[in-house]
């Protein structure tokens, strides 16, 4: 069923047409804001990074500053112990990450020591000249030691500032990292986000939760924080790009990294990956909804418009069935004020000239059927009086007829006299003329009367058996004649028929007859019994058997069957004036066959070329009405 | 002529049915992703409900109000409201023998999550109560020598905190000293044979003074009634200084101690600054105040599942040294520029 089609179809493509082209313009929309969002992301990272190490250079910078002037506070001059103590002092208050300044002369022997925690010392005179401190601290070049925890848990560095001018000593300053944790602690990333200092061997020296300083944390096992120092080159200040990796704890962060070149320090910069896409998450999340509300809207949408545009053409297309059903006065009524409009416009004038046209048709139908009936009328009238005819002239042609056999008859029973021998077979051949005569007249009027429909059986009781026993005491005779043996067999107990007696006698008269005519020797057998609710008589004879050919034809009128071989003209049987050799009209059994058909039954022969015939009928067993002529 | 088949008919025919199982179909896929997103938000706002205890343990209510307050406002930082969010469980053994112990004890028995301890009497009175309930030291000299934790960076056991490292600078102290009495050599070292570390500390003060120059005469005030004896052996013992003073059994007699100090003419050094307001002389440490304020950082950790075995104790990073002129004045004691230029804090 094709129904509904035409709509899911155009819900389908309306639909899809507008989700898809949502869809992927929402698509696209959210792969470049991804993409963007990306870029503008590491962009940030990276300033941020570089901002961290910016800052946390400038406070290296500042307490190098601050120690370089401690240590020189005048060009040229030299400095009395207790002087350059005080200028340690004001140092201390100046740096507060400064634990510990020492002092180193020009040969690198240590003459004052001034600790926060510890006593100061003087006048050590403690060989430090091969120690890296002070041989690689030159004017300009600050030396910056490597990270070292002191009492297992505190990170320190050692910073040693070379004074100007010839045979100037170094200061040396231990400087306590924690306070980088301030400066690291307040660099925000964010809302989650957080900065840390990794030193050149990957270790944690500054984050903004202290303990996993104190914990003396080595993360160089750590994938991106390995990529970012082995890419480190000092000499080069440039950007690394933001990356995705994996903290400490397994999450997924944002990570950016710059140098703070004079250390070979490295600061990170690590966002969450959640808190850094969230915006970009919730955009998706809103465009998908906006997406599937587009989607739900445009499905609406196209229900509605498909509607419309299927509803006329459904019009048209219930109409057009209701005028090809014949219901030509239907008319589509669809008002689009388009190309569907004069579609059914183009319908309805259709129906209206099939209206036309079948009025026309139906007129002319009219006229012919009154031209029938007029003609139909005529041929009554015609076989009417062929009829009447027929019925006037058989009486006009037995009247005389009969006069011929009385006479003859009468003669023949000598009422006349003496009849001598010649004159005696002469009449007898009158006779058998003239019977043969009537015979013929009467079985035409029989068949033309049956024809007409105007043979009526005189439906009484009867009973078969009298029938039967009549019939073959009456053909006894003739039987014996062609020394013929006839058999009845009857059961004894065979109920009264309602009928035709008359009809049905002659019938079996007319069989049993061309039994005993057509046998050479041999018996004739008549059967009656009841079979379905009917009598079934057969008569079997052991004649020549009549060709499967023939069968049909014998119930036609004047067809007659000449046994085989015996030589006739091109069409045997026919010719009236060689039947008599057999005798018989030619019309019998087509007369009979009529009679038992107007009984309601059947007639019909089984028969095999040499081994005989049978002939049997049916009769309904009480006929209360004369079936209709077909 | 019939009615015209027209479209009207068609369409109320139409409507009933499926349009309306199609617009059903789509508002019901459209209700899935907003129904899912409700029940995510929901659940999100579903917090567990139980509110955590902690518990103090200390000396003397007085001597601890501005310890207990710096912990307050540095929980108050990290977001916990004491009464709302947090609760706090005070014991103060007030002096009593005896009383720590079944105080921890009690401590332990109300399950509370975390036992934060004001010095190191307290800390080894709380170990041995429980080896499970974590402790934070408020403060303490030497953890690791006192046994408290295995090492500075692993603590390894139940208990962590804040460190004072205030031993290590009794030199330092010595120092100062011996900067602001002209011709030191003999100091009087205040000490508390009960407290743990005592003779270590002794000890360590004994080795600064060697290397100064000095002599220390140790005097031990193992009870309060002992104060003003030991101050009269100072005196009698001839010593141009004092120092020491360290524990709870001073640190809770602020002004008597002071005021015996001035009394015998004693200048005298403290750990804490909190006797400098008290009418001391000088004080160089770390500020306990300080510590306990990051002592609330402690216990959110631990709170939010950290183990105290893994978080490391922190040392002080600022050490203040402190002047009171008055009592400078009092003493007839002009204060070197050495001790200017050093000096933190000076109170009129």
């Amino acid at each position: 069923m094709k129904q509904g089609r035409l709509f899911r179809k155009y819900v389908v493509v309306f639909a899809g047409l507008v989700s898809g082209a949502l869809l992927a313009s929402g698509l696209i929309e959210i792969y470049f804001s991804y993409q963007d969002h990306k870029a503008a992301l590491t962009a940030v990272q990276r300033e941020k990074a570089l901002a961290a190490a910016l800052r946390i250079e400038q406070f290296i910078r500042e307490i190098e500053g601050q120690v370089g002037l401690a240590g020189q506070p005048q060009i040229g001059a030299g400095m009395a112990s207790e002087e350059r103590r005080l200028e340690y002092l004001r140092l201390f208050r100046q740096a507060p990450p400064v634990t510990e300044v020492s002092w180193l002369d020009g040969s690198g022997r240590e003459l004052l020591k001034v600790s926060r925690l510890a006593l100061d010392v003087v006048g050590s005179e403690a060989d430090f000249s091969t120690d890296p401190k002070f041989h690689t601290a030159k004017p300009g070049k600050t030396y910056f030691g490597p990270v070292y925890f002191r009492r297992e848990s505190e990170p320190y560095m050692t910073i040693a500032v070379r004074g100007k001018g010839k045979e100037a000593g170094v200061t040396v300053a231990e400087v306590n990292l924690k306070f980088i944790w301030d400066v690291v602690s307040q660099i925000k990333v964010g809302k989650a986000g957080h900065a840390y200092v990794v030193d050149g061997r990957g270790q944690l020296i500054a984050h903004p939760d202290i303990s996993l300083v104190l914990q003396k944390l080595d993360l160089s096992s750590l994938a991106h924080i390995e990529a970012a120092r082995s890419r480190f080159d000092p000499t080069r200040k440039e950007r690394d790009d933001a990356t995705i990796a994996r903290d400490r704890e397994g999450r997924q962060v944002l990570t950016a990294s710059a140098p703070i070149t004079p250390l070979g320090w490295l600061v990170f910069v690590d966002l969450p990956l959640g808190e850094a896409f969230a915006p970009l998450y919730a955009s998706i999340y809103r465009t998908a909804l906006l997406i599937l509300l587009g989607i739900g809207l445009s499905v609406l949408a196209s229900l509605f418009l498909a509607r419309r545009m299927v509803t006329p053409i459904r019009a048209i297309q219930a109409g057009a069935a209701r005028i090809g059903m014949g219901a030509l006065d239907q008319r589509i009524d669809v008002r689009t004020g388009d190309e569907l409009e004069t579609l059914s416009d183009e319908f309805n004038k259709m129906a209206a000239q099939l209206q036309e046209s079948y009025t026309g048709l139906e007129r002319k139908v009219a006229d012919r059927t009154e031209e029938l009936a007029t003609a139909n009328e005529r041929l009554d009238e015609t076989s009417r009086h062929k009829s009447q005819f027929l019925a006037n002239m058989s009486h006009e042609l037995r009247t005389p007829l009969n006069g011929i056999l009385g006479l003859t008859e009468m003669i023949l029973d000598k009422i006349y006299g003496e009849v001598p021998e010649r004159i005696r077979s002469a009449l007898e051949d009158v006779q058998v003329s003239g019977r043969h005569l009537l015979g013929l007249i009467n079985d035409v009027l029989d068949l033309s009367k049956i024809e007409a429909g105007q043979m009526t059986l005189s439906l009484h009781e009867y009973s078969m058996q009298e029938i039967v026993q009549a019939v073959s005491t009456a053909i006894q005779p003739l039987a014996a004649t062609k020394n013929l043996t006839l058999k009845v067999t009857m059961p004894p107990d065979l109920p009264p028929g309602k009928g035709d007696q008359r009809r049905i006698s002659q019938v079996l008269m007319n069989l049993v007859g061309n039994a005993i005519k057509f046998a050479g020797a041999g018996e004739v057998r008549v059967e009656a019994r009841i079979a379905d609710g009917s009598f079934l008589v057969s008569v079997s004879d052991t004649g020549p058997g009549i060709a499967p050919a023939d069968q049909k034809r014998i119930f036609e009128e004047f067809q007659q069957v000449e046994p085989p071989g015996q030589t006739r003209g091109p069409s045997p049987g026919v010719d009236g004036a060689n039947s008599r050799s057999k005798g018989g009209t030619g019309l019998g059994l087509a007369i009979a066959k009529r009679i038992i058909e107007m009984h309601g039954g059947r007639i019909w022969v089984e028969s095999k070329l040499g081994m005989g015939s049978t002939f049997t009928f049916t009769l309904p067993l009480r006929v209360e009405r004369q079936p209709e002529v077909p | 002529m019939n009615k015209p088949f027209s479209i009207r008919s068609l369409g109320s025919r139409f409507n009933n049915r499926k349009s309306q199982i199609q617009n059903l179909k789509w508002a019901g896929l459209l209700a899935i992703p907003v129904l899912l997103v409700s029940c995510i938000r929901v659940a999100e706002a579903q917090q567990s409900g139980r509110v955590p205890r902690i518990g103090f343990l200390g000396g003397f209510p007085a001597a601890h109000t501005a310890h207990v307050e710096a912990l307050r406002q540095g929980l108050r930082e990290l977001g916990y409201v004491e009464g709302k969010n947090i609760l706090i469980e005070y014991r103060y053994a007030e002096g009593k023998p005896g009383r720590r112990a079944a105080l921890a004890a009690e401590l332990v028995r109300l399950k509370v999550e975390v036992i934060i301890t004001s010095g190191s009497t307290t800390t080894r009175v709380a170990q041995k109560a429980t080896t499970t309930i974590p402790i934070v030291m408020g403060q303490g000299p030497d953890p690791v020598r006192d046994g408290f934790v295995a090492s500075l960076a692993r603590p390894g056991g139940n208990i962590t905190g804040l460190s004072s490292y205030s031993a290590e600078l009794t030199g330092k102290r010595l120092e100062f000293l011996k900067e602001i009495v002209p011709k030191l050599s003999r100091v009087s070292f205040f000490g508390d044979s009960t407290q743990p570390g005592a003779p270590e500390s002794l000890k360590e003060t004994e080795l600064a003074a060697r290397a100064l120059g000095l002599l220390i005469q140790y005097l031990d005030v193992q009870a309060y009634k002992d104060m003003e004896a030991q101050f009269r052996a100072a005196s009698k013992g001839r010593a141009d200084a004092a120092l020491g003073f360290g524990g709870p059994r001073f640190s809770s007699r602020l002004a008597q101690i002071t005021h015996l100090a001035l009394k015998s003419r004693l200048p005298a050094i403290y750990p804490r600054r909190e006797f400098v307001d008290a009418g001391g002389l000088m004080s160089y440490g770390a500020s306990v105040i300080e510590m306990f304020r990051r002592v609330a950082t402690y216990v959110d950790k631990i709170l939010r599942g950290a183990r105290p075995a893994d978080l490391p104790v922190e040392q002080p990073t600022k050490f203040e040294l402190v002047i009171n002129l008055k009592t400078a004045k009092a003493l007839g004691l002009t204060i070197p520029k050495s001790i200017l230029l050093r000096v933190d804090q000076a109170i009129e």
